[in-house]
């Protein structure tokens, strides 16, 4: 425990140096409410906000959990560092589940990820509801090869939807069953 | 041929006479700069970003593709040839780039826009002519006299080092270093030309490609993609001075070659991906101009009818779902029909609200293709039909 705790501070100084300010832990114990989902962490994270809460182990280069919740018709997912929101393509709440498939590759290519290729759309349970989740294959801006896996709902014409991103060496296999985990945690209003 | 080759050299290195300093001719192959001076940082700084750009998982190594752009290259190039190093690269923009060492790199954005050998030799030519002229030095020791060192230190190195896609990321910093003013570009333009058109290339292929990928920057008023224009300025002052001395040199002769079979022979194995890129790069509005295009270029191609469909489709503007839907049809009736057509009719009657309609082209869509990777979440869709 004390080497993590060792970890998490260099990866919190790590974020703080990066900008992003306001770096919590996360208690693996206790749910979290993120809008209208209540996930458990299962394991100790490192959280930080852009215009939206990210949590990661090892820093956000090597691991992101992304939690967009809310995403109002109109509203991009979000809106990258250096990009404008003019730019961004936009949720909208007549999509389906391959549209906002479409949504999370062009945001993840505005973002500077390279050949992003879903896959495996399919339905998922997302808290009580039925959502839909699958899978992502892209190329980082350093030309590291990554995957991501996401799941999402739309109710009452907004979007809650979370994404994992990791480089596909050691870290998405390392931390993809437990996000799996935080996943099937998911609890909505 | 020898005749040829001699032609093609005399061109590109003659033909700039308009340039006012020819100090900066490529010296003899197998010129490496002298190591105190500032060219030799300057390709000590894109060596590191060629040893990115080497082991990206993004780099094409297709043996048959190489060896057909690296023979256009030769061809052009010369005896130069043996200095530049080609680098076929999977990224969707529209691009080419040949660095001050001699590393040249082709987007395959370039190759999924050009519709014949023709257009792609003059993208190259003007790459080409770039570097033996090394326009890139010049630039900079411009930018050292006006910005000092230090930014042009900062500028290289925003690019190095981080990747290929990293230097896409950061094309407008790498921009302000390597941005070609406008008589090199003319230059550059004139040397590309003379070069393509030596070899018998159709000269009016010269101004098609820049009108087309004018035509799709245009169409996005963001512009954020359009790595080529950021280092290539003044479109369109160059396009109508292209297009006047390509209508000359058309009447010079009766036939000129586009080798459009052999083209074709080279880059079909790659067109399903290369368009699934494009789809992906999330620009519907470039991509409904693009696709209108090739679709117009290869009528029997569904690959593109269907890539027209979708860029309609997600571009949603008024009018277009009806669009989108005769494209997704006109796809389905060629030869190649992609199965993702039905599912593109499906999901537009299923947001129209026209269930039987939608019903029909998801069971089309599963029958088609039974190992689809959305099949589940098809197979839902039925359910709610």
């Amino acid at each position: 425990m004390k080497t993590f705790s060792r970890i998490s501070i260099v990866v919190a100084l790590g974020l703080l140096a990066a900008g992003c300010g306001g770096v919590t832990l996360i208690d693996p114990a206790k749910p979290q409410v993120l809008g209208d989902m209540t996930v458990m962490p299962q394991i100790r994270w490192n959280q930080f906000s852009t215009d939206h809460k990210v949590w990661t182990v090892n820093g956000p280069n090597l691991d992101s959990l992304h939690f967009f919740a809310g995403v109002k018709s109109g509203q991009p997912l979000f809106t990258p560092f250096g990009a404008r929101k003019d730019q961004m393509a936009v949720f909208d709440a007549k999509m389906l589940p391959n549209d906002v498939q479409d949504l999370v590759v062009g945001t993840l290519e505005k973002q500077g990820y390279q050949n992003v290729r879903p896959g495996n759309l399919a339905p998922c349970p997302f808290g009580s509801a039925t959502g839909f989740c699958f899978d992502l294959a892209f190329t980082s801006p350093d030309g590291l090869e990554m995957k991501g896996l996401v799941t999402a709902s739309k109710r009452d014409a907004s979007l809650d939807l979370v994404e994992f991103v990791a480089p596909s060496e050691y870290y998405y296999g390392e931390l993809s069953p437990t996000v799996s985990k935080v996943f099937a945690s998911i609890q909505t209003k | 041929m020898r005749r040829i080759l001699a032609g093609t050299l005399v061109s590109l290195l003659a033909a700039t006479g308009a340039r006012a300093d020819d100090s900066y001719a490529m010296p003899p192959p197998g010129y490496t700069p002298d190591m105190k001076s500032d060219e030799a940082g300057m390709w000590m700084q894109v060596d590191k970003l060629e040893a990115d750009i080497k082991a990206s998982p993004a780099r094409i190594r297709d043996e048959k593709l190489n060896a057909y752009v690296q023979g256009l290259v030769c061809k052009l190039a010369g005896e130069y040839c043996r200095s530049i190093r080609l680098y076929v690269m999977e990224v969707p923009a529209f691009n080419a780039e040949t660095l001050p060492n001699g590393a040249m790199v082709v987007w395959s954005g370039l190759l999924l826009r050009s519709e014949n050998e023709a257009q792609l030799a003059f993208v190259l030519g003007h790459e080409i002519t770039h570097y033996l002229h090394r326009h890139s030095l010049e630039r900079m020791r411009r930018v050292v006299n006006t910005s000092g060192f230090v930014a042009v230190f900062s500028i290289i190195t925003a690019g190095a080092g981080v990747g290929l896609i990293g230097l896409a990321a950061n094309a407008a910093a790498v921009g302000a270093l390597y941005a070609h003013t406008r008589d090199q570009e003319r230059d550059a333009d004139a040397g590309g030309f003379a070069a393509a058109t030596a070899y018998g290339y159709d000269p009016g292929q010269a101004p098609a490609i820049w009108r087309y990928v004018a035509a799709e920057t245009n169409a996005n008023p963001h512009h954020e993609h359009a790595v080529f224009f950021a280092t290539h300025p003044e479109p369109e002052e160059r396009l109508a001075a292209m297009q006047k001395e390509a209508a000359a040199e058309t009447a010079k002769r009766g036939e000129w070659a586009t080798n459009v079979d052999a083209f074709h022979d080279a880059v079909e194995p790659f067109l399903g991906r290369w368009v699934a890129d494009e789809l992906a790069r999330g620009e519907p509005l470039e991509g409904v101009v693009l696709f209108e295009r090739l679709s117009a270029n290869q009528p029997a191609r569904g690959l593109f009818r269907y890539a027209l469909g979708e860029s309609l489709r997600k571009r949603n503007a008024k009018g277009d779902a009806p669009l989108a839907a005769a494209a997704y049809h006109a796809a389905l009736d060629c030869a190649d029909a992609p199965p993702q057509a039905w599912r593109g009719l499906g999901l537009l009657a299923m947001k129209d609200g026209d269930k039987a309609e939608a019903k029909e082209d998801f069971t089309q869509y599963r029958a088609k293709a039974p190992d689809a990777d959305d099949k589940a979440m098809i197979d839902f869709y039925l359910t709610q039909l």
